[in-house]
């Protein structure tokens, strides 16, 4: 291990994966600030050519001052939102499922979840767009009084919640400990594991 | 006339502010794999461009013929 991706990070804990948002959880941001780089755009390129008398001696310095600070101040909105997306990740290692959120500049949550601790983990993808760009939400539930772990815009949740469950499987024989997520199987439906099959016409029958 | 400017470089020195800070979070907190190094760079270039486009035309604009709201003002009391 070269570097640490979290602080409490142990010397021979390995990342598996790191979960970052999909790319489409910043469209909304995309969409606004592509809309003020056009108004921008065209304020420079139109605008002195449809009101000349516009941009001349005084008008033209206030004109100058607002697409200046107009284009300036949307790059660092873009900017702003990129570093949220950029440090709002969820880790799995060896050891643990660390989420860090950072929902704003001083507004910083690590949340850290021994892989012991995962009893059941289930992911789901809702709507048109999230099938077309295979996203998802993946939902580990905790053990005790822990609060869930929910990871959103996940991309390929299924294969993120299938990679969970081996990690914690592998940590569990590594350590000797049958809880969690193993002994969880039999009560619900959606652990990924070993997922139950119900048979419409009776028992299943293995030939 | 010059309180547009000192509207703008108020402006821009908040902008300046809010940047350090977003910089600084990102290096801070940076992972291993480095890729929001190369974004940080890609924001620093594009707004350096921008200020110095800015620049170029604040100093073509004719300041000179800017009334001043504050003398206007004043001269009716």
């Amino acid at each position: 291990m070269s570097e640490k991706y979290f602080e409490s990070q142990q010397e021979d804990e390995d990342v598996i994966i790191l979960v970052r948002r999909h790319i489409i959880a910043l469209v909304p941001v995309i969409a606004m600030s592509a809309l003020l780089y056009l108004i921008g755009l065209l304020a420079v390129l139109v605008f002195p050519f449809i009101l000349p008398v516009m941009v001349q001696g005084f008008a033209y310095n206030i004109y100058v001052i607002v697409v200046s600070l107009l284009f300036l101040f949307t790059t660092i909105f873009v900017f702003n939102n990129w570093v949220l997306h950029y440090l709002h990740v969820a880790i799995l290692t060896t050891e643990h499922l660390v989420e860090i959120d950072q929902a704003g500049l001083f507004s910083r949550k690590i949340s850290e979840l021994a892989l012991e601790k995962i009893q059941d983990v289930s992911s789901s993808q809702e709507g048109l767009i999230n099938t077309m760009f295979d996203i998802g939400e993946v939902e580990i539930q905790t053990a005790g009084e822990a609060p869930n772990f929910v990871i959103e815009y996940a991309p390929d949740p299924s294969k993120t919640a299938q990679k969970i469950m081996e990690t914690e499987e592998i940590y569990c024989e590594k350590h000797g400990i049958r809880t969690g997520a193993n002994s969880s199987n039999a009560n619900n439906n959606t652990t990924l594991n070993q997922p139950t099959i119900e048979y419409p016409g009776g028992e299943w029958e293995q030939k | 006339m010059a309180i547009f400017l000192l509207i703008y470089i108020i402006l821009c020195l908040a902008w300046f502010v809010w940047a350090g800070l977003l910089t600084f979070l990102t290096l801070k907190y940076k992972y291993p794999d480095k890729s929001g190094v190369g974004v940080l760079l890609v924001f620093w270039a594009v707004s350096i461009t921008i200020f110095i486009v800015s620049a170029v035309f604040i100093a073509r604009a004719d300041w000179h013929s800017v009334p001043d709201i504050f003398s206007n003002l004043t001269m009716g009391y």
